[in-house]
C-alpha cells in the first residue's frame, strides 16, 4: 500500500487544494461582486448630474423672468408668475440637491446650494420690491452669475466622479471576469490533475492486487508443479492434524531424481516431477488430504484419516505403486521410483507433543530408513527408528575423533588372477572398532558420506594403503596393485590431485600400481568436473575403476560416456551365476565389452569354487571373494605377497591364503 | 372628518391598496393644472378637478422629508383609467420646470403611486413640491426611496401622455 499512500496523500492534498481555491475563489469573487455593487456612484453621479443640468435650466428661466421684469419696469400677472414660479423651481430645486448631498456636502455642492438659496432670495426680494431691480442691479447679476457658475462647476465635478466612477466599475467588472476566469482556469487543472492521479491511483492499485495475488501464489504454491509449498504445507498441514482425529503425515522423496535429470535432461526431469506431483495431489485429495511440494524431489501430504500401522502401511505400498507408472514423453520412458515416510501422532511416544514439526521429524526418520533399505518403499515410524537416527547421529560426531584416536583400521580383500590363480593385489577397505565393536562399514560409510568427512578418511585409508603396498612390493616377486575407495565427495575437493600426487611421491609408489574405485554417484553433480578430474588422474597413471557395476542406475550409460581402466562387476552378478543362463550370458556379454573396451574386469563375491571356474571360463580376469580369502590385516598382506602363493582352480582344491575373521 | 377616515380605513381594509380613500374639504388650490394628452386629445384637470376621481390619503415620510405627513389625492391609475391609459407600457410626465420622466408601469402597478394635492389638510404648494405632485408610500414600501427611483417623484406635474 506504498504506492496508495503515495497516491492517497496527494489525492488528499488535491482536494484539499480544491476546497481551499473553492472557498477563496469563492470568497474573492463574491467580495469583488459585492464591491461592484455598492458602487452606486456612477449611477448616483449620472442622478446628480440631472439635477444640475435641471437647476441651470431653472436658473436660466430664472434669469430669462427677472430680465422681462425688467423690461417691463412693473411687474404685472404674467411676469409675477413667471418670476414666483422660477422662484419655487430653484427654491425646490435647492431643496432637492440639499436632500440628496444630505451629509457628504462638499465645497463644491455647498456652494451650489448655497448659491441657489442665494438666487431664491434675490427673487423673493424682487417679488417684494420690484425696486430692487434697478437699485440692487449689480448684486442681482453677480447673484445669477455665481448661481450658473456654482452649476457648471458642480456639473464637471459629477461628470468628472462619474467618468472615474465608471473606470473604477469597468476596473472592478474587469477584476472579476479574470478572478472567475483564473478560477475557471485553475478549477480545471486541479480537476484534471485529480483525475490523472485518481486514474494512476486505479491502475497502481490494480498492479499492485495483480501483484499481491502474483506474491501469494509464489509464497503458497511451487511454480513448476503447481502444488503448494513448504509454506502452504506448515499453515494447511498443521490445520487439517489439528482438526481431524487419526491423521497421518506422509513425506516422500523421488529416487535418484538426479540421476533422472542428469541422463534425461532438465525438460524431461521437470516433466516427471509434475507428474508425480500431479499424481501425489491427486491421490491425497481423492482421500480428502493436502500434498505440498517441500522443495527438490521431496514433497509431503497430510491425510486426515488413516488406520492403524498396517493400514498405513498398505495405503503407502498401494500409494508408491501408482506412482511408480511409466511417466513417457518423447520417446523417453521410465517408471518413478518413491520412498516413503508416515506417520501418526499417536506413533510418537515419550514426552514428545504431536506437533507438525515433530510429526515431520518422525515421518523422516521413516523416509530415511526407507531409504537407508534400499529404496522405492515406503516405511512406517516406530520408536526405534528415532534410536536409530540418535545413533547415526552420535557417529557422525564422534567419527573425527575416532579417526584421530586410530579407532579406524584398515583390511585389505586380497584379489587374484582368476587365469593364473597368482595374487593380482588388494582392496584396501576401511573398519572402524567402535567401542569394542566393530561399525560395519555399510553403516558407517554411508555417514562418513553425509558430510567431508568421507573425505578425510578416504585420505587416510588412501595414504596408508599407499605406504603399506609399497612394503608389499619391495618382498612380492610380482608386482601387487591396491585399490581404494574414492567417495564421491572427493570430487569437490579443488586440492585432491595435488594430494594425490603427494602421497605418491612421498610414498614412491608407483602410480600405475595404484586404482582408485569409484561408484556412480560421482557423476551424479557435475560431470564437466568430474571428467576433467578423473583425465587428472589418469595422466597420473593412477587406474580408475568403476565400483559395483550392475547395481546402479544405468550403468552401460556410465560406462559408455566414461574412460575407465576397470570395472568391478558386482556380487548379484556371481551369487546365481551357476543357476541361470541368463546371468551367464550377460556376465558374458560383460566380459566380451570389457575386453572390447580395453578394460580389465574385476569380479566381487566369488564364494565358491565353480563360481570361479564359470567365470574364469567366461573370460574373467580378476576376482576376489571368500573363496580365495577374507579381507586380512597389512602383516598377513605383506606375507601374502611375499609367499608367492597362488590359488588353484581347476583342480577342485584351492588355496585359502589366509584365514582371516572379517570380524575381527 | 375623522370618523369618514374610520370609515373609509374599514371599506377599504381589504384591498390592495395602501392608499386609504379620504373625504375632503374644499380649499384654495394654487393655479396648477395636469394635462393627459392622448390620441383622443388632452385634457387639463386642475387639482380640484382631479380631486373629483376620489381622493385617498398616504401618510409617509419622502426623500425631503424626515417626518411623515399626510398626502391626499388621486392614484395615479385612477386618471389613467380614466383616459384608457391603464394597459399603457409607460408614460411620459413632464414637469413645470420642462423636467420629463418617462415611467414604465411596473412603477405604477407594483407601487402605490398618488398623484397628491394636498398634504397635511392643505393645498399642496410649490415650495413643498406641489401643487400637483407624484407620491409613494416610503414609509411602507423604502425601495422608492432610492436615489435612482426618485426621478420618478414629479413634482409640479404638468403633464401626462402615453409611451408606445
Amino acid at each position: 500500500m506504498k504506492l496508495a499512500g503515495t497516491y492517497g496523500a496527494v489525492t488528499l492534498l488535491l482536494i484539499a487544494a480544491i476546497v481551499a481555491v473553492s472557498s477563496l475563489g469563492g470568497f474573492m469573487v463574491l467580495s469583488q461582486y459585492d464591491a461592484l455593487r455598492e458602487k452606486e456612484d456612477a449611477v448616483t453621479e449620472v442622478t446628480r448630474m440631472r439635477n444640475g443640468v435641471i437647476a441651470i435650466v431653472d436658473v436660466v428661466r430664472a434669469r430669462d423672468a427677472l430680465r422681462d421684469l425688467r423690461d417691463e419696469g412693473e411687474i404685472d400677472s404674467t411676469a409675477g408668475d413667471a418670476l414666483t414660479e422660477a422662484a419655487d423651481f430653484l427654491y425646490v430645486r435647492a431643496d432637492t440637491l440639499r436632500q440628496a448631498i444630505g451629509t457628504s456636502l462638499d465645497h463644491s455642492s455647498e456652494r451650489v446650494v448655497r448659491s441657489l438659496d442665494n438666487l431664491v432670495a434675490v427673487l423673493d426680494a424682487v417679488l417684494v420690491d420690484p425696486a430692487v431691480l434697478d437699485t440692487e442691479a449689480e448684486a442681482i447679476n453677480a447673484t445669477v452669475s455665481e448661481a450658473t457658475a456654482a452649476l457648471m462647476n458642480y456639473y464637471d465635478e459629477q461628470k468628472e466622479r462619474h467618468v472615474a466612477a465608471v473606470a473604477q466599475k469597468t476596473h472592478l467588472l474587469q477584476q472579476l471576469v479574470v478572478t472567475t476566469l483564473g478560477l475557471i482556469l485553475l478549477f480545471a487543472l486541479i480537476t484534471t490533475g485529480t483525475a490523472i492521479l485518481w486514474r494512476a491511483e486505479y491502475v497502481g492499485r490494480m498492479r499492485r492486487q495483480e501483484a499481491e495475488e502474483k506474491a501469494n501464489i509464489l509464497a503458497y504454491y511451487d511454480s513448476l508443479t503447481g502444488l503448494p509449498n513448504r509454506a502452504s504445507f506448515l499453515e494447511e498441514g498443521a490445520r487439517i492434524l489439528g482438526e481431524a482425529d487419526t491423521p497421518a503425515l506422509i513425506l516422500l522423496d523421488l529416487d535418484d531424481f538426479k540421476i533422472i535429470n542428469d541422463s534425461y535432461g532438465h525438460k524431461f526431469g521437470d516433466l516427471v516431477l509434475r507428474t508425480v506431483a500431479g499424481r501425489i495431489s491427486h491421490h491425497f485429495h481423492g482421500h480428502g488430504g493436502f500434498a505440498a511440494r517441500l522443495g527438490g524431489d521431496e514433497f509431503a501430504a497430510v491425510l486426515p484419516i488413516a488406520d492403524d500401522s498396517d493400514g498405513l502401511q498398505s495405503f503407502v505400498d498401494e500409494l508408491i505403486l501408482e506412482l511408480s507408472a511409466n511417466v513417457t514423453a518423447d520417446g523417453l520412458k521410465i517408471s518413478p521410483r518413491l520412498s516413503v515416510g508416515a506417520v501418526m501422532p499417536h506413533m510418537l511416544t515419550g514426552a514428545e507433543a504431536p506437533t507438525l514439526q515433530a510429526l515431520i521429524r518422525a515421518a523422516d526418520y521413516a523416509l530415511y530408513e526407507a531409504k537407508s533399505n534400499g529404496r522405492f518403499r515406503g516405511r512406517i515410524y516406530d520408536a526405534k527408528m528415532a534410536a536409530s537416527l540418535a545413533t547415526r547421529r552420535e557417529m557422525k560426531l564422534e567419527m573425527p575423533r575416532a579417526l584421530a584416536r586410530d579407532e579406524f583400521f584398515i583390511e585389505y580383500q586380497p584379489q587374484f588372477n582368476l587365469v593364473t590363480g597368482r595374487l593380482h593385489g588388494f582392496e584396501a577397505l576401511a573398519r572402524w572398532r567402535r567401542g569394542g565393536t566393530v561399525v560395519p562399514p555399510g553403516v558407517f560409510i554411508e555417514i562418513a558420506e553425509e558430510d567431508d568427512f568421507i573425505v578425510q578418511l578416504d585420505a587416510w585409508v588412501l595414504k596408508h594403503a599407499m605406504a603399506e603396498a609399497v612394503t608389499w612390493n619391495r618382498v612380492a616377486p610380482q608386482p601387487i596393485k591396491i585399490s581404494t575407495n574414492l567417495s564421491a565427495r572427493n570430487f569437490h575437493s579443488p586440492d585432491l590431485i595435488e594430494r594425490i600426487q603427494d602421497m605418491l611421491q612421498t610414498t614412491k609408489l608407483p602410480a600405475e600400481l595404484l586404482t582408485l574405485e569409484i561408484t556412480e554417484s560421482v557423476l551424479i553433480e557435475d560431470w564437466v568436473q568430474t571428467l576433467e578430474t578423473l583425465s587428472d588422474l589418469s595422466r597420473l597413471g593412477i587406474k580408475i575403476a568403476l565400483d559395483d557395476f550392475g547395481t546402479g542406475f544405468s550403468s552401460l550409460s556410465y560406462l559408455r560416456r566414461l574412460s575407465v581402466n576397470e570395472v568391478k562387476i558386482d556380487r548379484a552378478f556371481v551369487v546365481d551365476i551357476e543357476t541361470s543362463d541368463r546371468t551367464r550370458m550377460m556376465m558374458d556379454a560383460l566380459v566380451d565389452i570389457a575386453q572390447r573396451l580395453g578394460m580389465q574386469l574385476t569380479i566381487e563375491g566369488i564364494e565358491t569354487e565353480p563360481q570361479a571356474k564359470i567365470l574364469a571360463d567366461l573370460g574373467g580376469e580378476v576376482g576376489q571373494g571368500y573363496l580365495f580369502s577374507w579381507p586380512v590385516t597389512a602383516t598377513e598382506a605383506l606375507d601374502l605377497s611375499a609367499s608367492g602363493k597362488r590359488v588353484a582352480l581347476h583342480n577342485g582344491t584351492h588355496a585359502n591364503a589366509v584365514q582371516a575373521d572379517p570380524n575381527t | 372628518m375623522v370618523r369618514k377616515l374610520l370609515l373609509g380605513l374599514a371599506f377599504l381594509s381589504a384591498s390592495a391598496h395602501a392608499m386609504d380613500p379620504v373625504s375632503v374639504d374644499e380649499v384654495r388650490f394654487a393655479n396648477a393644472s395636469l394635462t393627459v394628452a392622448t390620441d383622443e386629445g388632452e385634457t387639463g384637470y386642475t387639482p380640484a378637478e382631479l380631486e373629483s376621481f376620489g381622493t385617498y390619503a398616504i401618510r409617509t415620510v419622502t426623500p425631503w422629508r424626515e417626518t411623515a405627513a399626510e398626502f391626499v389625492g388621486v392614484p395615479l391609475t385612477e386618471v389613467l383609467d380614466a383616459h384608457g391609459l391603464a394597459e399603457a407600457p409607460a408614460i411620459r410626465v413632464v414637469a413645470e420646470n420642462d423636467y420629463a420622466v418617462t415611467i414604465p408601469s411596473t412603477v405604477w402597478t407594483e407601487h402605490d403611486l398618488l398623484i397628491a394635492t394636498r398634504v397635511d389638510g392643505k393645498a399642496h404648494n410649490r415650495r413643498a413640491r406641489g401643487p400637483i405632485q407624484f407620491v409613494f408610500d416610503m414609509s411602507q414600501d423604502p425601495g422608492t426611496g432610492d436615489e435612482e427611483f426618485q426621478s420618478n417623484w414629479v413634482w409640479m406635474a404638468a403633464r401626462i401622455e402615453p409611451v408606445e
